[in-house]
């Protein structure tokens, strides 16, 4: 009988090729909760269909907006002008002959509106003072020449609480306050804003130097948050500015971090490793760190290498496999803010730009909890530039209180870091949320 | 085909029932290869959990070229490579020479009976270092050299720990199918 000695490789090759065992039933339901969201490339979609949806509610917001304001205008323009003429012509012909005529039956039809009801509908023979009065106190938001307009030299001390303002200048609509108290429109808010938000890069050159500068890196949790000034140009336009903190990081998988090392470390200068990342090149601080690339090999450099030290021999305690890099930056931001909807929820278009200082630069692992400092990035730009669009839902909530909404898409106009031969533009998805202020 | 993709189109839109049935239909087969590469059961509880997170959150990564099955492997591997290079300067190497010498030389027909469950218990005895070398040599089919880069060790160790684990392995086998033999003629 032929006895072959047997390949013990292919025995267990194909012993165990199809061999199943069932696993414990609560696998399952311990995986199940853990399931997250998509990775990058699918949430990258998902903001651009996000951003997509915006601009389409925005454009639509605008014009509905705009219709809405084109009916008012019409209304109000619609108003049978030869009720009022005489009066105009009796009130005024310098009036007459210096407004147009359709604006000033306008305002005139709607001041009418008005006076009775503040005044108990005694109206007939004191409107040409009461037009008077709503005039001349609409006078101070006339330019120079428009003051020229002043109706009478000897006008009547001003009733001023039955009229609030006459923006001429925005959008040659009327004002007129519904309530006969004085109203002043706040031009100032001030606001709490924060936001969690999503960062990632648009990477382009060099395939290769991109893929080695990116793999094992994940965008860690970041966040942006501070206060916001804002002043309004006029009914739907505002300038909003302010001081905001935001955190930005991601994480290095793969690089392994081993605690024990300063009585090896002959050199003992500190920066004993480098790290290669998108946003700049860590180099480690601390002299008691080790750190070891076990994914692609060649993200870590050191003169350490496998074949001069090895941290298991020299029995160094393993600390974790997980890098947080960390940048902190103070933003001064120049945002400007279009209302489209004025009602009980106003939408708000808004834009801009924001200059950023880095203030804060770490690079930590983490055992039980615990951060363990390993270095910080060297090479980011001190300042840099970034971009922003979004959307805003501000609901109105009291009289001075307002409470708004604003996804953000912010892009970076200058990388953190440069890296030569590739360009690297990180960019943020956020959603601002706070409590605004008017005053 | 169109079953899987309609199942991984599922989990892409976040479809749990879709989630659900790709993991029971191979959960079994991936915790036997989770086992197969630690003696610890409660290691390879682990390894097939964040396994199988890791393929449902890179699902959208994979394009439909080669076997879905194998693309699953390799992350399920890669989980269990992961989980040996946190853990690996704290496994031992056990001395060679205290494992018993086998009655006698294994040959082929001596294999005949031997089940799978018997090979798995016997790879899971083997050091973690020579499991580990001996799994992706043997089973998986990755060379010395991806081997050296994937656990940091030098392509020599690499084939002097597959030489060790094939030791290790026929004795263990030479020892099980002996006493197999045994407890039959007895």
């Amino acid at each position: 009988m032929n006895r072959q000695k047997a390949n013990i490789d292919l025995l267990f090759r194909n012993g165990l090729k199809d061999y199943e065992v069932l696993p414990p039933k609560e696998s399952w339901a311990f995986i199940r909760p853990h399931i997250r969201k998509p990775r990058p490339m699918i949430i990258l979609l998902r903001v651009a269909a996000t951003v997509a949806v915006l601009l389409s509610v925005s454009i639509l917001a605008y014009r509905y907006g705009r219709q809405i304001s084109t009916q008012i205008e019409n209304n109000l323009l619609a108003v049978d002008e030869q009720v009022y003429a005489p009066v105009i012509a009796a009130a005024s012909p310098e009036v007459v002959g210096n407004f147009e005529r359709p604006l000033a039956s306008a305002f005139i039809a709607d001041a009418s509106d008005q006076v009775p009801a503040a005044r108990n509908n005694n109206v007939t023979n004191d409107s040409i003072t009461a037009i008077g009065n709503i005039l001349y106190t609409a006078l101070p938001d006339l330019n120079a020449n428009e003051r020229n307009l002043r109706l009478h030299d000897n006008t009547p001390a001003m009733n001023e609480p039955d009229i609030s303002s006459f923006d001429l200048l925005g959008n040659a609509e009327l004002a007129v306050s519904e309530d006969p108290l004085i109203r002043t429109t706040p031009r100032w808010t001030i606001a709490a804003l924060a936001s969690p938000a999503y960062y990632s890069r648009i990477i382009s050159g060099n395939a290769d130097i991109a893929s080695s500068m990116t793999s094992g890196q994940q965008p860690a949790f970041s966040y942006t948050g501070g206060l916001a000034v804002s002043y309004k140009v006029n009914k739907r336009l505002s300038v909003q500015s302010g001081l905001y903190y935001s955190a930005v990081g991601q994480e290095l998988t793969g690089i392994s971090t081993f605690g024990g090392f300063r009585e090896y470390d002959y050199s003992k200068g500190g920066r004993n490793f480098a790290v290669r990342t998108a946003n700049g090149t860590i180099h480690t601080n601390n002299p008691d760190v080790f750190l070891r690339d076990n994914a692609t090999g060649n993200r870590v450099i050191t003169m350490y290498t496998n074949d001069v030290f090895d941290p298991s021999k020299a029995n160094l305690k393993y600390l974790n496999n997980i890098l947080h890099q960390n940048l902190g930056y103070l933003e001064f931001p120049i945002i400007l803010r279009y209302k489209v909807i004025d009602k009980g929820i106003d939408f708000n278009i808004i834009g801009g730009v924001s200059s950023n200082v880095l203030v804060n630069n770490s690079v930590y692992t983490s055992i039980d909890g615990q951060k363990y400092e390993i270095g910080k990035t060297d090479g980011v730009n001190m300042i840099s530039f970034s971009s922003s669009v979004g959307m805003g839902m501000e609901y109105n909530f009291s009289g001075n209180f307002s409470f708004n909404i604003e996804p953000t898409l912010r892009y970076y106009i200058n990388p953190f870091s440069p890296v030569a031969g590739v360009k690297i533009h990180p960019y943020s998805f956020g959603l601002f949320s706070g409590l605004i202020y008017k005053f | 085909m169109t079953d899987i993709k309609n199942i991984i189109s599922g989990c892409l839109k976040g479809s749990r029932k879709d989630q659900e049935i790709l993991y029971r239909r191979h959960a079994a087969k991936f915790y036997a290869v989770c086992l197969q590469y630690t003696g610890n059961d409660d290691e390879a509880q682990d390894i097939l959990q964040e396994g199988f997170i890791k393929i449902f959150e890179n699902l959208g990564s994979y394009k439909y070229e080669g076997s879905f099955e194998g693309w699953m492997r390799r992350i399920m591997v890669n989980t269990a490579l992961e989980k040996f290079r946190s853990k690996h300067n704290l496994y031992r190497v056990d001395d060679i020479n205290n494992i018993p010498e086998p009655d006698a030389e294994p040959y082929n027909e001596d294999y005949v009976g031997l089940e799978a469950s018997d090979l798995l218990e016997i790879i899971r005895e083997l050091p973690p270092k020579y499991r580990m070398v001996f799994n992706l040599f043997a089973i998986e089919g990755y060379s010395h050299k991806e081997i050296s880069q994937m656990i940091n060790i030098s392509e020599g160790t690499s084939k002097s720990n597959l030489a060790r684990a094939r030791i290790i392995l026929q004795r263990r086998v030479g020892s099980y199918t002996g006493l197999k033999k045994r407890v039959i003629n007895e």
